[in-house]
């Protein structure tokens, strides 16, 4: 199995550096402009806030490309009949993938939460020496991106758990339009359900957005955070059977491979 | 002394200074009197120095990273796993029995629940909490991939097995001391007992960690354990009494956290040892 990891590491590594300096990026950007040094230009917290919300959803996105792209590196009929013949092949190949797209989560999630620590630190010492607002001390935008990041990770690993075998099973370019054909059909779905059902349970625009605020502060209530609660645990055995899927649909993506 | 227990010694030492000087500083220079983290970077970075102290000990000692429990070990094993999700609870419902009968003022369960907006709320509190857990998973193998990853095993090298988890539980301990002395965990009224019994406390703990590491000959179990008790442990202690946890934890912080961590892990300590230790019968 390391040597499979070591494999998938040694192979997209291109795709991971990538990844890596879009999210330096998009942190950069989108903090740059928080650190003006005159307080009348400086942008409100609130601004700053949503901006730190929005780096930490741009990079979780950078990282699911990157997770998706990977598929294409070792798409090769050699490699997969490789894989076929190997005793355990299949588990150990798939399950390198597997372990492999969630060590990018957390690597992610860790990369997120130092930045977002070091830039809040950052802050904190310049508004105390007054080279930034002094609404910039312990900046709480930080704290609302690590409970949305509790969110988006186990999402990341529902969706890759929804994803993978898709791809494993029908090659990487058929897989995406399989991928994207259900997916539309649960968008449909839902579309359905928006404008004929019953969406009392979302409540009015503003009350949604109170609540989803109300969230992220940890105030929720009854249903809501057993249905939250649910998906947050809930994901780790759907991603493990996700991976029994795969590995039952291998062999038989690896004949749709185009080369 | 002989050569390879001079190269153990050597390691053990190496790894020693890697784990506690960036801990002591940060916690030191990026926490307040009140244990309260000043800087950011100490509280999201000082649970991963452990693991970073066996990378970087691994790589100037040129050990390489054989033995380093790194594999899930999933099969056959599925019991310590379930174990390593359910104890914490376990031992945090313990402790609230306890808070309720020789603490509680009012002892009704019902204000407790009501309190806590009903049994719904409460099942989807826990249910965050170990989502929450889960997603932090990185934090606790962080800590457990230094101590029972590699200090316990190393210690275990040079004394008889007993005494190798008693002084890696205490050396745990003695890592949390900025904080403790400060008043994390057990109050600022008794800082001294504190370090005491939270020595005390990683011992216990360090048992029944190293037995998981070892039955299942990996770190996960162990990881999985601290977080969920990191996480679900003490939110679980104040189930019975949280009409008036606010005003039970000012009168009796030290004493709350004595229960929790120093007394009910015996429940599990206890069957740790048994299962470590224990001669397997003789075959006729």
């Amino acid at each position: 199995m390391y040597g499979l990891l070591y494999k998938e590491l040694v192979t997209n590594r291109k795709i991971l550096v990538v990844m890596l300096g879009m999210i330096l990026l998009i942190h950069a950007v989108v903090l740059t402009p928080a650190l003006s040094p005159e307080e009348e230009e400086a942008p409100g917290l609130f601004i700053v806030t949503a901006c730190i919300l929005a780096a930490s959803l741009a990079s979780f996105y950078a990282a699911g490309i990157a997770q998706l792209n990977i598929f294409g590196t070792d798409e090769r009929k050699k490699w997969g009949c490789y894989v076929i013949s190997a005793e355990d092949g299949i588990r150990k190949a798939v399950g390198a993938r597997y372990l492999f797209v969630l060590l990018i989560s957390v690597a992610v999630m860790v990369l997120c939460r130092l930045i977002g620590s070091l830039t809040t630190d950052l802050f904190t010492l310049l508004s105390e020496k007054g080279l930034a607002p002094e609404e910039y001390a312990q900046m709480p935008g930080f704290m609302y991106s690590v409970t949305l990041m509790y969110f988006l990770f186990p999402l990341q690993i529902l969706l890759r758990a929804i994803d993978m075998p898709f791809l494993y099973a029908f090659g990487h370019k058929a897989g995406d339009r399989m991928k994207g054909f259900f997916l539309l059909g649960i968008l449909f779905v839902v579309i359905v359900w928006l404008l004929f059902g019953n969406i009392s349970v979302l409540g009015t625009t503003d009350d949604f957005w109170e609540r989803f605020f109300a969230m992220l502060e940890g105030e929720e209530n009854d249903w809501v955070s057993v249905g939250i609660g649910c998906f947050m645990t809930a994901v780790y055995p759907l991603y493990y059977l996700s991976y029994r899927i795969s590995c039952k649909y291998y062999a038989k993506g690896v004949e749709q491979y185009e080369q | 002394m002989s050569s390879e227990m001079g190269l153990t010694v050597r390691r053990v030492l190496i790894y020693l200074v890697l784990a506690f000087v960036p801990v002591y500083l940060l916690t030191i220079l990026g926490s307040d009197a009140h244990a309260e983290f000043k800087w950011q970077f100490a509280s999201v970075s000082v649970m991963w120095y452990p693991a970073i102290a066996n990378f970087l000990t691994r790589l100037l000692t040129k050990e390489g990273m054989q033995d380093s429990l790194l594999r899930l070990h999933c099969r056959g094993n599925l019991k310590y796993y379930l174990i390593a999700f359910t104890g914490p609870l376990l031992l945090g419902l313990l402790s609230g029995v306890i808070f309720f009968f020789l603490l509680a003022k009012k002892r009704d369960i019902a204000a407790s629940i009501e309190a806590q907006n009903g049994i719904v709320q409460i099942l989807g509190t826990m249910l965050m909490l170990y989502g929450t857990a889960m997603a932090q998973l990185f934090m606790g193998f962080g800590e457990e991939f230094g101590w029972r990853g590699y200090l316990t095993p190393k210690l275990e090298q040079l004394m008889p097995s007993p005494a190798a988890v008693i002084v890696s539980g205490i050396l745990w301990g003695l890592w949390h001391a900025p904080l403790i002395l400060r008043g994390y965990n057990f109050g600022e009224a008794h800082p001294y007992w504190g370090l005491v019994c939270m020595c005390l406390s990683c011992v216990m703990l360090s048992f029944i960690l190293t037995w998981m590491t070892k039955k299942t000959q990996s770190v996960f179990p162990a990881a999985i354990f601290h977080m969920v008790l990191d996480s679900v442990m003490t939110w679980a202690s104040l189930l019975p009494v949280y009409h008036e946890a606010e005003a039970i934890m000012e009168d009796h912080t030290f004493l709350m956290s004595c229960i929790l961590m120093c007394v009910t892990p015996w429940v599990l300590t206890i069957p740790a040892i048994v299962g470590l230790y224990r001669k397997p019968a003789e075959t006729a």
